[in-house]
């Protein structure tokens, strides 16, 4: 039974917040709270199990000898920690974001419905059962995205729904088609297709339906046409769906998909594995560049996202020990980096009505403490050490060096210069002369400062921590052990 | 394969032959700069040039001090990056301009030293970084890595055609941090050819190579320093020039074991000789404009001839020990190459004496500085100034040994003065012949290439960035920069019809491939 509280804890959430509307603002935010709270509990509780080797299993029957299982796995249970403690971080940012804003029940009541899905994703057993909570990700994250209800937002939200759709079908697809070749395929580290390795073609199709479905969310070009435009959603959205649980579930499946579905060494010998490197190895360079230009902020942050994501997916793909467990490291420390610049980019927008960097001038003056932590995160970001992105860079290059692809070494290192790019000229744009009315040194809402310090200071401790048992790193490289014979690089 | 990487948790500082003498100067210098600093920086200054100056100072001492692979890399970023604030201090639009591509240049530098010390770490399965230098030449990807370090070396050291970048560096920033920019950073590079380049074992064309490379430097650095006009540029070019003969000597050592351990007290002796009397230079400038009084001006400026004269190679200075040990290290090369080189080298010091002739030229016009103590000054600098005349010297070592015992033989003495003495007839006549004698106006402006290439990107983007009619929901301004196809096609892409009819194209194909 407890295994089903990372998805049940949110979804009991959602329910009474939406049974709540309107009313009672105090007391939906009291169980929201609450509720996330318990969820970071149970998940805790799960992860120092499966440390010790116990792995709890839950399935519900859906159809003669499929389930709907979830698992506690150390590689969903990343996933899952990750989301559930930003979620806690978040809905104290929401709460303080969203204090006049209408709507609020429909608001947290759907944000909870999408932490539930984003913990099926991460325990699924198998790829059945992701695909029925991708989807319902997908859905429950709509309203959010056209939250504010203006044109723009609805566009947008019309735009992600066909993506996501489209995408949930190909995956689909490739579900049908593989159940159909191979009947149950639960996930098994280092692979789940024993026996039928010699439908080659079969298997290459399938992959790349499901590389495809899982490649809408993870943002991979050119399927990340939808993200962009989603920027228009509040901050929090922008911050923990965005950044971390609608993102992540993408390339999380991607995860999946290549260590415990095909198997690295089948994935490779198929020759899938290099073709998906390739598009990712693109998808960094260019979204880089592309960032390196915008001038709104958010859309900065998106395309640095689609940049940061193609790392995982790359790291996944190279299909060696160290890239993965840097892949999945990167998948948690990515959200923290990301999550603190979205916040900051939030609290500028709803404190000071900055969007764009042109208008940042006078910002760091204003609100140093938020400027600071953003700056902490940026150089995270950027793979300066001690900081975590470094931590999962280097693994994620080390494992370039590991697969005989130095060529991704060279990729890896190259975007960090250009993350210092994009991320360096908004620091400069903060430090620029400016005038914003109100005295230099006051910042926004507690509620919103809070959650940006303790979420830029995790990417400090994740990063000096990175060689100590719990943290990601040594998570990830615990988690993917068994999907390459055991072995713990 | 394995990685030692156990997560960034293992920092390791430590002593050895190599840490020794780089911990000392670094530690000299940035303490002594950083002394300068404090006495001539208006108080109200202080905090924001310090809030740069105490980090970049930390990275400065702890980078020769690291004995890993990671603590190597943080430091030698933490060292790079806040100088930025150095550079940009007066906050001119010059000053600006060169801290971007400052800025540009370490993060690139940055990336590629990543690159490099992965691979190593990753194929030796070990981040201690003592031992790389044995073992590079034996790796899979010595060629791959060697490169890397190299170009790394090159961005820091200021190699053709990146001379320009110390030009920048010095000349915009305050006179303390500049010393201390001068005396140590460049020679971070110098370390990390002795931790990063192989110690021999390499093909014989990558020794030959490097050292042609170090002595064009050498000598493209020094003609283009002599066509500037700002005291400090033409330091910054002199050093770029230095280095070059540090390459030289880091070259000589990438072949042949013998040669590796010559060329390895080669560069350790340069980077003590160049560290000091550099910054000795850099601080002498500004102590000079900071006395008016005939005779204190004409003192300040003879003990300014000490630190130049040793970078000529003068008898008895600093910079004869380095460039005995130089020689020695190109002469157990051997080859055609190499006895090539080792003429260029005498001709590369004639000119280094013209640009010190220069530099004397350009300090002697008074020009404006910050007020400050100037007594105080004048210690700081007198203290470097003592240990620019002992510290090679007194250095226990092998590599001072022949210099020592030559250092009053009649021929070596000659072999010290004539580039000097050709150097100072081409003067009399330049001071004769060109219009406005040895103060001509400047044909080069400080970072010459770099300049030119980051004012020609501005007024482009500029140009481009012009308000122009912009479409709703469209986040970028228009522009023509190099990633502008990029954009474009990105803009086009984005567009709601275009991107759902590729997309929908995609999933159909998709199906196809899957139904057929």
């Amino acid at each position: 039974m407890m295994i089903w509280l990372p998805v049940l804890l949110p979804a009991i959430a959602a329910l009474s917040t939406f049974l709540l509307g309107e009313r009672r603002p105090r007391a939906r935010n009291t169980l929201n709270l609450i509720a996330a709270a318990a969820s970071v509990g149970t998940v805790a509780v799960l992860v120092i199990r499966a440390y010790g080797g116990e792995v709890a299993v839950g399935a519900i029957p859906m159809m003669s000898d499929l389930d709907l299982g979830v698992h506690s796995d150390l590689t969903g249970l990343l996933f899952s920690t990750v989301a559930t403690v930003l979620w806690m971080i978040t809905l104290v940012y929401a709460i303080g974001y969203m204090e006049h804003a209408a709507d609020q029940a429909t608001f947290f009541g759907f944000f909870a419905l999408c932490i539930a899905a984003a913990n099926g994703v991460a325990l699924a057993t198998d790829p059945v059962s992701l695909f029925v909570f991708y989807e319902i990700l997908t859905l429950t994250t709509y309203p959010l995205v056209v939250h504010s209800g203006t044109p723009e937002a609805l566009a947008a939200g019309r735009k992600y729904l066909l993506y996501a759709l489209t995408g949930g079908t190909l995956l689909l697809l490739g579900n049908a088609w593989l159940y159909a070749l191979a009947g149950p395929t639960p996930f098994t580290p280092g692979g789940a297709l024993a026996g039928v390795e010699t439908h080659t073609t079969a298997l290459r199709a399938i992959f790349f339906l499901m590389a495809a479905g899982f490649g809408v969310k993870a943002a991979i070009m050119p399927l990340h046409g939808w993200l962009p435009g989603a920027m228009v959603a509040p901050a929090p959205v922008s911050s923990l769906l965005h950044a971390v649980a609608v993102v992540k579930a993408g390339v999380f499946g991607i995860i999946r998909l290549i260590n415990e579905l095909y198997g690295p060494a089948l994935a490779s010998s198929l020759g899938v594995a290099q073709v998906l490197a390739a598009f990712a190895a693109a998808s960094i360079i260019v979204a880089s560049v592309i960032a390196l230009r915008q001038d709104d902020l958010k859309k900065r942050l998106a395309y640095s996202t689609v940049a940061q994501l193609s790392y995982i997916t790359l790291g996944v793909a190279l299909c060696s020990p160290l890239a993965a467990a840097g892949a999945l490291a990167h998948l948690a420390h990515h959200a923290f980096m990301k999550i603190t610049m979205f916040f900051t980019a939030g609290s500028l927008a709803e404190t000071l009505h900055v969007k764009k960097l042109s208008e940042m001038g006078g910002v760091a003056r204003r609100m140093p403490v938020t400027m600071g932590s953003f700056a902490v995160a940026a150089f995270a970001l950027a793979g300066i050490p001690p900081l975590a992105g470094f931590a999962s860079k280097w693994l994620l290059g080390s494992g370039s060096v590991e697969a005989g692809a130095s060529w991704a070494l060279i990729v890896y290192v190259a975007a960090g210069a250009l993350a210092m790019g994009y991320m360096v000229p908004i620091l400069l744009a903060a430090m620029r002369p400016g005038d914003h009315g109100a005295p230099e040194g006051v910042e926004s809402d507690p509620r919103m400062l809070w959650p940006i310090v303790i979420v830029a200071a995790m990417s400090i401790v994740l990063g000096l921590t990175a060689g100590l048992p719990g943290s990601p790193v040594h998570w990830a490289l615990t988690a993917v052990a068994p999907a390459f014979g055991g072995v713990t690089p | 394969m394995t990685s030692a990487f156990t997560g960034t948790g293992a920092f390791t500082f430590g002593l050895d032959e190599t840490s020794i003498p780089f911990l000392a100067l670094f530690a000299v210098v940035w303490l002594l700069s950083g002394l300068y600093t404090a006495i001539t920086t208006p108080a109200a200054d202080r905090p924001r040039l310090f809030a740069y100056y105490v980090p970049s100072a930390v990275g400065g001492i702890g980078v020769a001090a690291a004995s890993d692979a990671v603590s190597f890399y943080l430091c030698f970023a933490l060292m790079a990056l806040p100088a930025w604030g150095l550079i940009t201090h007066t906050r001119s639009a010059e000053s600006r301009r060169a801290g971007a591509i400052y800025l540009t240049l370490t993060v690139v530098g940055e990336a590629l030293l990543l690159a490099a010390l992965v691979l190593l770490v990753v194929e030796t399965g070990t981040t201690s970084l003592p031992g790389y230098r044995d073992a590079i030449a034996g790796l899979p990807s010595a060629a791959l890595i060697t490169t890397l370090v190299l170009a790394t070396i090159a961005l820091k050291i200021g190699m053709l055609p990146l001379s320009g970048i110390l030009s920048l560096t010095y000349t915009y920033t305050p006179a303390g941090p500049a010393a201390a920019l001068a005396g140590a950073s460049t020679k971070v590079g110098a370390l990390a050819m002795l931790r990063l380049l192989p110690a021999g074992g390499m093909p014989p064309g990558w020794a030959d190579a490097v050292m042609v490379l170090g002595l064009t430097t050498a000598f493209g650095a020094a003609v283009l320093g002599v066509l500037t006009d700002h005291p400090r540029a033409v330091l910054g070019y002199s050093s770029a020039s230095q280095m070059g003969l540090v390459l030289i000597a880091a070259g000589a050592g990438l072949s042949d074991t013998d040669a590796a351990t010559l060329a390895y007290g080669a560069v350790v002796a340069y980077a003590l000789h160049h560290g000091l009397a550099k910054a000795a230079l850099v601080l002498g400038d500004d102590v000079v404009q900071r006395f008016s009084g005939r005779r204190a001006r004409s003192v300040a400026l003879a003990a300014l001839a000490l630190p130049a004269l040793a970078l000529v190679g003068a008898p008895l200075t600093s910079g004869f020990v380095a460039k005995y040990a130089l020689k020695d290290a190109i002469h157990a090369v051997g080859g055609d190459i190499s006895a090539a080189v080792y003429v260029g080298l005498s001709w590369a010091a004639v000119g280094t004496a013209a640009l010190m002739l220069r530099f004397f030229a350009l300090t002697l016009q008074p020009r404006e500085t910050t007020p400050g103590n100037a007594r105080g000054a004048a210690l700081v600098w007198g203290l470097l100034l003592m240990l620019v005349a002992t510290a090679t010297w007194m250095w226990p070592s092998d590599w001072n040994q022949h210099a020592i015992s030559s250092a009053f033989s009649l021929s070596s003495l000659w072999a010290a003065l004539w580039p000097g003495l050709i150097a100072l007839g081409v003067w009399g006549v330049i001071a004769r012949v060109v219009p406005g004698g040895t103060r001509y106006r400047a044909v080069v402006e400080p970072g010459d290439l770099l300049t030119m290439v980051a004012r020609g990107a501005s007024r482009w983007a500029a140009r481009a960035d012009r308000p122009r009619p912009v479409a709703a929901g469209r986040s970028e301004a228009r522009s023509s920069s190099l990633a502008e196809p990029l954009l474009g096609a990105e803009r086009g892409y984005l567009r709601w019809t275009i991107a759902a009819t590729t997309f929908v194209l995609v999933a159909l194909a998709l199906a196809w491939l899957a139904l057929g």
